[in-house]
């Protein structure tokens, strides 16, 4: 996993748009807000924080078998 | 009011041979009980809340022992923690009256639990492991400066918790609540974990700031709701979904990011005149604007982007709504009351049914 800063905006919240790049190589670009953070040591912890949230979440979902994820069937609709 | 030592014996706290009268001297006195002075100085060996204690304030200025809460400790006025002492245990620091509270930089291993009509400096960071109960007692709580750190479960009593600390949620544990609509944490209140946070039933939130920057985010069943007149706050959540969301107070609500909600949105109130500015409401679930002789309107957009049936209901009757709303579904929405706006709905996609005056049904193509 890695992450590269690609912008940041500063008011009493500051928003790094980071790109995440996860274990299985896909990329996701995000704006992570850190609420009056004290240093960068602060927002590095909250973008290593929110890199393993949002593998956690790419994780779980990889382990869903088709069942858990039901699709709807399509209807057909008289237009 | 007595002044009473840890001896250098140290010992249980309920033990009166644990204490002295004088710094390092022998066992002369009791135990410290409410309106006492606990000193746990240089010549102060370990000491242990063996049993629910009490006093009126705990000093550890030169402490470089242990302490240790095996049972809850109630202070009435200041707590002095230094850096060079040792805090072990899970039961909970209780504290109920206007005073300074330092940590010294230590972690406190059990819960920190602030009740009572007083108002709290923190003169540092506070790092709570166990659970921190704010609101906790019979009247508003305000706790001022610096930041707590809650490792654990962030608890709201049944009263009001404001002042200008931060509460930052950074392990893993539960937002509850047992106060009524009307009650709230109006603290900065910030997820940024790489743990799990669970938000449970209905928790109450008001004024200042609420930021999701990281954490695994279970929202099931919860009902977030932000009820109090004039009240003013910023949402900045947008990487995480939230369930219910029920927004009814006069004061200007502004979305920093998109505010994603999979349950119910709830806007407005009766007669109250309601903002909603900046990003959008993304909604999986059913929108209901409560305004009945009120009105709802900003610059915020509602967009229903479920994928399965969502129902749009507006309740007003003289009361004018002023939002936008985008219809932006793959699966049907409902509008079960007659939509009296004064924006347009804006439609991209989906299947429509219900009171859809001036709009036929299910015609509505993309391309």
């Amino acid at each position: 996993m890695s992450h590269k800063i690609l912008n940041t905006r500063e008011d009493i919240t500051k928003t790094t748009t980071v790109e995440f790049t996860f274990a299985d190589g896909s990329k996701k670009i995000l704006d992570v807000p850190h609420f009056n953070p004290k240093d960068d040591a602060d927002i590095e912890l909250g973008l290593s924080n929110r890199e393993i949230s949002e593998q956690r979440a790419i994780d779980e979902l990889k382990e869903m078998t088709e069942e858990d994820i039901k699709v709807e069937p399509l209807k057909e609709v008289n237009l | 009011m007595a002044v009473k030592y840890a001896r250098t014996v140290g010992g249980n706290w309920s033990t009166d041979a644990s204490w002295s009268t004088t710094s390092g001297g022998a066992a002369d006195t009791t135990k410290p009980v409410a309106g006492d002075t606990a000193n746990l100085d240089a010549n102060s060996g370990q000491i242990t809340v063996d049993v629910a204690s009490a006093c009126t304030i705990v000093n550890c200025t030169g402490y470089t022992n242990t302490l240790t809460f095996n049972a809850a400790l109630t202070v009435a006025g200041t707590v002095t923690f230094v850096s060079g002492m040792t805090i072990t245990g899970t039961s909970d620091l209780i504290v109920t009256t206007t005073a300074t509270l330092t940590s010294g930089g230590k972690t406190l291993t059990g819960g920190l639990h602030f009740q009572g009509t007083a108002t709290f400096t923190l003169a540092d960071n506070w790092d709570v492991n166990g659970t921190l109960t704010v609101g906790g007692g019979a009247g508003t709580t305000t706790i001022n400066g610096n930041t707590i750190n809650a490792g654990g479960n962030l608890t709201q009593g049944v009263r009001n918790s404001l002042g200008t600390t931060n509460i930052i949620m950074d392990g893993t544990g539960t937002w509850s609540s047992t106060a009524s609509i009307g009650i709230a944490i109006r603290h900065n209140l910030t997820f940024n974990t790489a743990g799990t946070i669970t938000i449970s039933g209905n928790v109450r939130y008001s004024v200042n700031s609420l930021v999701y920057t990281a954490g695994t985010m279970i929202t099931t069943g919860s009902d977030l709701s932000t009820e109090i007149a004039s009240d003013t706050l910023i949402f900045n959540t947008s990487g995480m979904t939230w369930n219910n969301i029920s927004l009814g107070s006069t004061g200007t609500i502004t979305n920093t990011s998109t505010l994603n909600i999979s349950g119910t949105l709830n806007l407005g109130q009766t007669s109250n005149t309601c903002t909603y500015n900046g990003s959008d409401f993304n909604v999986t679930g059913n929108v209901l604007v409560r305004n009945t002789t009120g009105s709802s309107g900003g610059t915020a957009k509602v967009v229903m982007a479920g994928t399965g049936s969502q129902t749009l209901t507006m309740n007003n009757t003289t009361g004018v709504q002023r939002l936008v709303f985008i219809i932006d579904s793959t699966g049907t929405v409902t509008f079960s009351t007659i939509a009296q706006t004064l924006n347009p709905i804006i439609y991209k996609r989906g299947l429509l049914a219900g009171n859809i005056l001036g709009m036929p049904k299910t015609v509505f193509r993309t391309s």
